[in-house]
């Protein structure tokens, strides 16, 4: 008899999810964004794409080689951590970049702390910052979408220490639809935005992260700029706040799993992002700031323990 | 006892930095460089060697009640002894390890050393354990800086030896790639031990 | 009480015998140590201003008063002024950071060096790095004189700046009348 019996607790009820599906999914809503960012940056783009991926699943193979473990690169999360790395670099990027970026991430990011679920932080966010703060000249050398590139400024650099938009800003709908400079995916927050949708769509990720984490970082603005809604509006749709938001802080590893505790999760994102491209040093703060997230989650996590059904609340003496 | 096993524990089984992993601060601030790392070693096994020596002579007149506080007295007098010199003798080094000279006094290592060994065995062993534990210090922060020398700069103690095309990454001088270099060459370092010890 | 006498001698004899020998390290190494720093005072000097032959301190109530000029010094050749050099000390990450500031008689700057520092080892340290300092060589001395700061040392950076205003600026309203 070689078939087991298993026996475990609640919850027995089963579900169609598994992490080939979820992240399937996650690879269908950045479709859009990745097919923008080789429509904006044309080939260029789309070799740094299949770098970054190739990179990431053959890191994992290897990875899982070595540490004798089943090899499961066709649960499509390395994928989806190759892809986001690209989405997360700019198009002038040298071919090398997403190669380390990629190899970081899965190789010591995730691996190294145990494999998928295990990581204490997002893997292709902590590449990100790697790659910025080693070669920080070609990880802001922005270049101009279309054919004959021309090097550029992100919008957020325009309204960095300042009060309100100024006039030779790039315009908020260019902003929007993502006909600027930026790194390849963030540029068009449509485009996130639809993909976010489909994920809410498929109970993938639920709303609350993103909306409290962008919800915050507009509210905090429009504060800071004394109700001046295009500053507003600027700083939600420019930078990589759309993709942090809807594809980064929701990670399942790296994010609280009580309700309440992603609520004060999303709101610290929001609230450091915010801090860092008012005050800080660099123009943009999203990856820093889900980072420092990741950090506290543990910590976050045990403050916000539901009480269990029928437990007694402790008498504080 | 044995006295090459006690200098040897210092450098492989009981390496202050690798495996004790005691005085983290000097570690991780100055060993951006091969050279920094290899004058942060020498300095804290010049105080060690000093402090091991005092505290086993006196450690029988000193009232266990105030023992920590004439450690500390002894260690603090050691290490303003080697800043002065450093500063009238190797004002290059001195000026790169900056603030990280006086807060030799609060690596955990020296006072760790006192408190565990010095004062519970004789001169004689006393200077060979400085001596072994200083050496392991020494030798793991050469390591250390010679992989974030040559990741971060391209060099090894200053000297260039990358090719041309490779250019730098600067995380590895940062205090991230301290511990990120740290931490892989610490796995690196008890498996190595470990499956010795094991077969 | 009689333990309490007891440890007090004993910890009071210790911290004497640590003054003693540190006294008598200070007084082996102090001169070298003064002796070093003179010798690199001059050395920067002759680095800023290399077409002097001689140099002068200046006094001036403004200089004795301010908390971030040190010492200025007027640099000559053969009597006949060439420039100024000017030592500051800004606040940094770390503590002060010593810098002289080289102006000369057309308000040029021509160059500044960094004597002593405690900044973060690898990051806040890029201040003294060559490629650095040689922004400021050639900027006209005012008092709104400013580098691009360094990725990862803003502080840092800020504070050469800083000092180098300040040095401009007394330059400005006092030296060149």
């Amino acid at each position: 008899m070689d078939q087991k019996l298993i026996v475990s607790s609640s919850p027995h009820i089963r579900d169609e999810s598994s992490v080939q599906k979820v992240m399937s999914d996650v690879v269908i809503a950045l479709l859009p964004a990745t097919i923008g960012a080789v429509y904006f940056f044309r080939t260029r783009a789309l070799i740094l794409i299949l770098i970054a991926v190739i990179t990431a699943v053959m890191a994992e193979a290897v990875m899982q080689k070595l540490r004798k473990q089943p090899v499961t690169i066709s649960d499509m999360s390395a994928v989806v951590t190759g892809l986001l790395i690209a989405l997360n670099i700019t198009a002038a990027s040298a071919w090398w970049i997403p190669m380390i970026g990629s190899a970081f991430a899965i190789v010591v990011v995730k691996q190294l702390f145990g494999g998928l679920g295990k990581n204490f932080m997002n893997p292709a966010l902590a590449a990100r910052i790697l790659l910025t703060l080693s070669w920080t000249g070609r990880m802001t050398e922005w270049i101009t979408p279309g054919a004959d590139a021309v090097s550029t400024a992100t919008p957020l650099s325009f309204v960095k220490g300042q009060m309100m938009v100024p006039g030779n800003a790039p315009s908020l709908f260019d902003s929007f639809v993502g006909n600027i400079g930026g790194c390849m995916g963030e540029t068009s927050a449509l485009l996130l935005l639809l993909g976010g949708l489909y994920l809410i769509y498929r109970n993938v990720i639920a709303i609350r992260i993103p909306l409290i984490y962008i919800g915050t970082v507009a509210a905090l603005t429009l504060i800071y700029s004394g109700f001046n809604f295009h500053y507003m509006a600027y700083h939600v749709v420019s930078g990589g706040l759309m993709i942090g938001a809807i594809f980064m802080a929701t990670d399942y590893a790296s994010s609280p799993v009580t309700s309440e505790g992603r609520i004060i999760f999303a709101f610290g994102c929001g609230l450091l992002t915010t801090v860092i491209r008012l005050f800080g040093g660099f123009n943009e703060g999203v990856g820093f700031s889900i980072l420092l997230m990741n950090v506290a989650t543990p910590l976050i996590e045990r403050y916000t323990v539901p009480a269990i059904y029928g437990e007694v609340k402790k008498q504080h003496a | 006892m044995n006295m090459g096993k006690v200098f040897g524990r210092g450098i492989v089984l009981d390496n202050p930095i690798f495996v004790q992993a005691l005085g983290m601060c000097p570690t991780l601030a100055v060993t951006n460089t091969a050279i920094n790392g290899l004058g942060m070693g020498v300095a804290t096994t010049a105080v060690l060697l000093g402090s091991n020596l005092v505290i086993s002579l006196i450690r029988n007149v000193i009232p266990p009640k105030i023992r920590i506080p004439s450690f500390i007295v002894v260690i603090a007098t050691f290490v303003t002894m080697v800043g002065m010199l450093m500063k009238a003798y190797t004002p290059e080094l001195d000026q790169a390890l900056g603030i990280f000279i006086p807060l030799i006094v609060v690596n955990c290592l020296i006072l760790g050393r006192a408190e565990s060994f010095a004062s519970k065995n004789g001169a004689g062993a006393s200077i060979v354990d400085g001596l072994g534990m200083g050496v392991g210090f020494t030798l793991a922060l050469v390591v250390l800086g010679v992989v974030r020398e040559l990741i971060g700069f391209g060099s090894v103690f200053g000297m260039a030896v990358m090719p041309e095309a490779f250019e730098p990454m600067s995380i590895m001088t940062m205090a991230p790639g301290a511990f990120l270099a740290l931490g892989i060459l610490m796995a690196i370092f008890n498996k190595m031990v470990y499956s010795k010890s094991k077969s | 009480m009689r333990d309490m006498i007891k440890m007090g001698l004993i910890l009071l004899l210790i911290t004497s015998i640590a003054g003693l020998v540190l006294g008598i390290t200070n007084s082996m190494t102090e001169g070298i140590i003064l002796e070093r720093a003179m010798a690199g005072d001059i050395a920067s000097m002759q680095v800023l201003l290399s077409e002097a032959d001689s140099f002068e301190p200046v006094d001036h109530e403004e200089i004795s008063a301010s908390s971030m000029i040190k010492e200025v010094y007027a640099g000559y050749k053969g009597g006949d002024l060439v420039g100024f050099t000017i030592k500051v000390a800004p606040g940094g990450y770390g503590g002060p950071i010593e810098m002289m500031v080289g102006i000369d008689a057309t308000a040029e700057i021509t160059g500044i060096e960094i004597l002593e520092q405690t900044e973060t080892p690898g990051l806040g340290t890029k201040i003294t790095e060559e490629s650095y300092k040689t922004q400021f060589t050639g900027l006209t001395a005012d008092s709104s004189i400013a580098v691009d700061t360094i990725a990862g040392a803003t502080v840092s950076s800020e504070a050469v700046n800083n000092g180098v205003r300040a040095a401009a600026a007394l330059y400005e309203d006092i030296l060149n009348n």
